[in-house]
């Protein structure tokens, strides 16, 4: 068990790497000029070869890909304007001269409200898409199961931008329940938080619950016709230990590879809801880095979700071991 | 709550009245309706059994055995089937319980084994935690007693290194193996009726003979009645006491074990006799399968369900063709339905069994 988890974590650092090397060829090879960007308006040839000079963009893109795992492995420092060189210590991901602020900082300060974000859509989500999937599995063909598959299909189809206005519109500016939503985090004020958050939840939760509420169904149905969950109940076992403890366990494993892959694709970012509802997340960030071509951030920002991504792969396949015995190794 | 009150006053009142056997299925009947139309899985099936003893049913897929099983354990589901007669296990007629009250019977009075226990058994959880969860179904046991009798049972049903194979998930164990904690996890709250759904099809033939001969040994340690499903007569001829061959969800002839392989009147029960290979066979020679397939359960024939494959049809004065034949008593506790005079039945029943017994000889 021990050599498999370093076996998958020493074949974690080295996709990251590779990770590192076509996202910044990919970006690199982008018809931006950053020294342009940096420029300003009045921008004169001698001054753009200056600038070039200065972010390092005069040397061969081999040299500029080492300068950048370098600063991710042990910090870099990036000549300025002022009297002082910029120093970033590593991690470093980059320096943004259009925000003047280091890359790291940028992403961990958006961080958390995504973070937030994630994890409270996740749980409604999850929630619902569990209950309600099990529900319509027990009532297969009938009027419960086909409302459910109905909601669904139309939760699944609804944009979520639609979904996020019709509820700004209804829910704040009609019937006036809640506060417009503005960003603090929830030591702050508890209260505000989730005022903010609750919307957003739901947004994140419509689309997903869909997916999950036919997954659990399809895997439900299927293990109870299985010959264990008939065991079961020749135990003399309650039907709601039945359908739990023996049907839904069995079916879990794929229901644990989405939601864990789901989880982590949202921590880099929801770009849509964290735009409507004015969230400062990683998807506001990416959104505003993209406008205004800022390279190093969006270079940084592809990579921690990529990160993020590669990391949940590893905890699925490590709670295989947890759901499923036969996984086990050694 | 009256209702209830009742429904247990009428039980006792049953039981001070008449005597009834331990197990009687009294006109049982089972429809699935399908949108092709109504599935008669098992029809008007009614037999008794004595407590201790056991009956095997005899059948091919899709006869109604293992409905019928099913339909005594209370697995069929209401919802999409429809259940009727009478099931008396103990002067309790199981038909008419309510699903808590039979939840309370299975597992506990009524235990099953199941065809295949390489799926039968839980992937995810450990056997001896798979058999304490049937034991903490009925009654109240502590984690550490819960185990030491589970390892009891496997040590009964010859498990080897019981105390270790207890915390083994299912598929580490063999197939045997997993068919005795099966059969530990059925006997574990000392049910009184036991049914084996095909309980060695899925082995072995090594394997086999052991299960059976440890079904035999428990049935006599604990006095378990036992109703087994198969449909291998030389399973029938090793442990029952009492034989129903079934087809098309009707039983067909009920007799005796001795009856049924000595004095057999139907010819469905003949050609399965017919068709069984035996050691002492001529090399080369052929068996003798009965033609034609079961007939489907949604549009059964009209007269004799099984006149189509029947050769000696002809022989009934087209009675066979329009008439569906009852269930009638041929001799002590021998029951056959079959149009055919039951001179001429024994008359072919004997001729058959003489060529059977000429092979041997050969």
């Amino acid at each position: 068990m021990y050599s498999y988890v370093t076996r998958r974590i020493l074949g974690m650092i080295l996709l990251l790497f590779l990770l590192t090397l076509a996202t910044f060829f990919l970006f690199n090879m982008l018809p931006f000029d950053p020294a342009r960007l940096t420029c300003g308006k009045i921008c004169t040839p001698a001054l753009l070869a200056a600038n070039r000079t200065r972010l390092g963009l005069d040397l061969p893109p081999i040299q500029q890909y080492l300068n950048y795992v370098g600063g991710i492995l042990f910090g870099r420092t990036f000549e300025s304007t002022g009297p002082a060189p910029i120093v970033c210590p590593a991690p470093c991901l980059g320096y943004s001269y259009l925000r003047h602020d280091q890359v790291l900082d940028m992403i961990a300060k958006a961080f958390p409200v995504t973070f937030w974000l994630a994890i409270g859509g996740f749980i409604v989500w999850m929630f619902t898409g569990l209950v309600a999937g099990i529900y319509a599995a027990l009532n297969r063909g009938k009027w419960q199961d086909r409302t459910i598959l109905g909601a669904a299909l139309i939760g699944y189809s609804l944009p979520s931008f639609f979904i996020g206005l019709v509820l700004i519109f209804v829910v704040i500016l009609e019937w006036r329940l809640l506060p417009f939503p503005q960003w603090v985090p929830p030591t702050t004020d508890p209260v505000k938080f989730l005022q903010t958050m609750i919307l957003p939840w739901i947004v994140i939760a419509v689309l997903n619950a869909a997916f999950y509420v036919r997954l659990t169904r399809n895997q439900v149905l299927e293990t109870l016709s299985e010959d264990y969950v008939r065991t079961a109940r020749a135990k003399g076992l309650r039907e709601r230990v039945v359908v739990v403890k023996h049907a839904l366990r069995a079916g879990l494993t794929p229901i644990v590879t989405a939601a864990g892959l789901d989880l982590a694709y949202l921590l880099g970012g929801a770009i849509i809801t964290e735009s409507i509802f004015s969230l400062p997340g990683l998807g506001v960030l990416t959104v505003r880095s993209v406008i205004e071509s800022d390279l190093p951030v969006i270079t940084g920002i592809t990579l921690v979700s990529a990160a993020f991504i590669i990391f949940a792969n590893l905890i699925v396949d490590l709670l295989y071991a947890v759901v499923d015995p036969r996984v086990r190794v050694g | 709550m009256i209702g209830r009150l009742t429904r247990t006053v009428d039980r006792i009142s049953t039981t001070t009245t008449t005597e009834r056997p331990f197990l009687s299925v009294n006109d049982v009947s089972v429809q699935f309706p399908t949108e092709d139309g109504l599935v008669q899985a098992v029809d008007h099936v009614s037999f008794n059994l004595e407590k201790g003893k056991t009956l095997a049913i005899v059948g091919e897929s899709g006869s109604g055995k293992s409905v019928t099983a099913q339909a005594i354990m209370g697995l069929i589901d209401r919802k999409t089937a429809k259940v009727s007669g009478e099931i008396w296990l103990n002067n309790v007629d199981l038909v008419s319980l309510t699903t808590a009250e039979m939840q309370a019977l299975r597992g506990k009075e009524v235990a099953m084994i199941f065809q295949d226990p390489m799926s039968s058994l839980h992937p995810f959880y450990r056997v001896g935690d798979q058999i304490v969860e049937a034991m903490t179904a009925h009654r109240k046991v502590n984690p550490r007693e819960a185990k030491r009798e589970v390892v009891d049972m496997f040590k009964r049903v010859g498990i080897p290194a019981a105390e270790r194979r207890v915390d083994a998930y299912p598929h580490q164990l063999s197939g045997g193996m997993r068919q005795r904690v099966m059969i530990a996890m059925a006997l574990i709250n000392s049910p009184e009726l036991l049914i084996a759904d095909e309980p060695t099809t899925a082995l072995d033939v090594t394997v086999q003979a052991q299960i059976l001969e440890l079904i035999q040994d428990l049935q006599r340690e604990f006095g378990t009645t036992v109703i087994m499903i198969t449909h291998d007569l030389g399973i029938v001829a090793d442990v029952a006491d009492e034989v129903a061959v079934m087809y098309g969800a009707r039983i067909v002839e009920m007799a005796p074990t001795e009856t049924i392989f000595n004095e057999p009147e139907m010819p469905y029960t003949l050609g399965l006799l017919a068709s069984i290979p035996r050691m002492d066979m001529e090399a080369g020679s052929r068996l003798q399968p009965i033609p034609g397939n079961p007939p489907s359960p949604i549009r059964l024939p009209k007269g004799c369900v099984f006149a189509p494959r029947c050769q000696y049809a002809a022989m009934t004065n087209g009675l066979s063709e329009t008439v569906r034949p009852e269930l009638l008593p041929a001799g002590p506790d021998h029951f056959v339905r079959c149009h055919l005079p039951a001179a001429t039945r024994q008359k072919i029943a004997s001729d058959v069994l003489d060529v059977l017994a000429a092979g041997q000889r050969q």
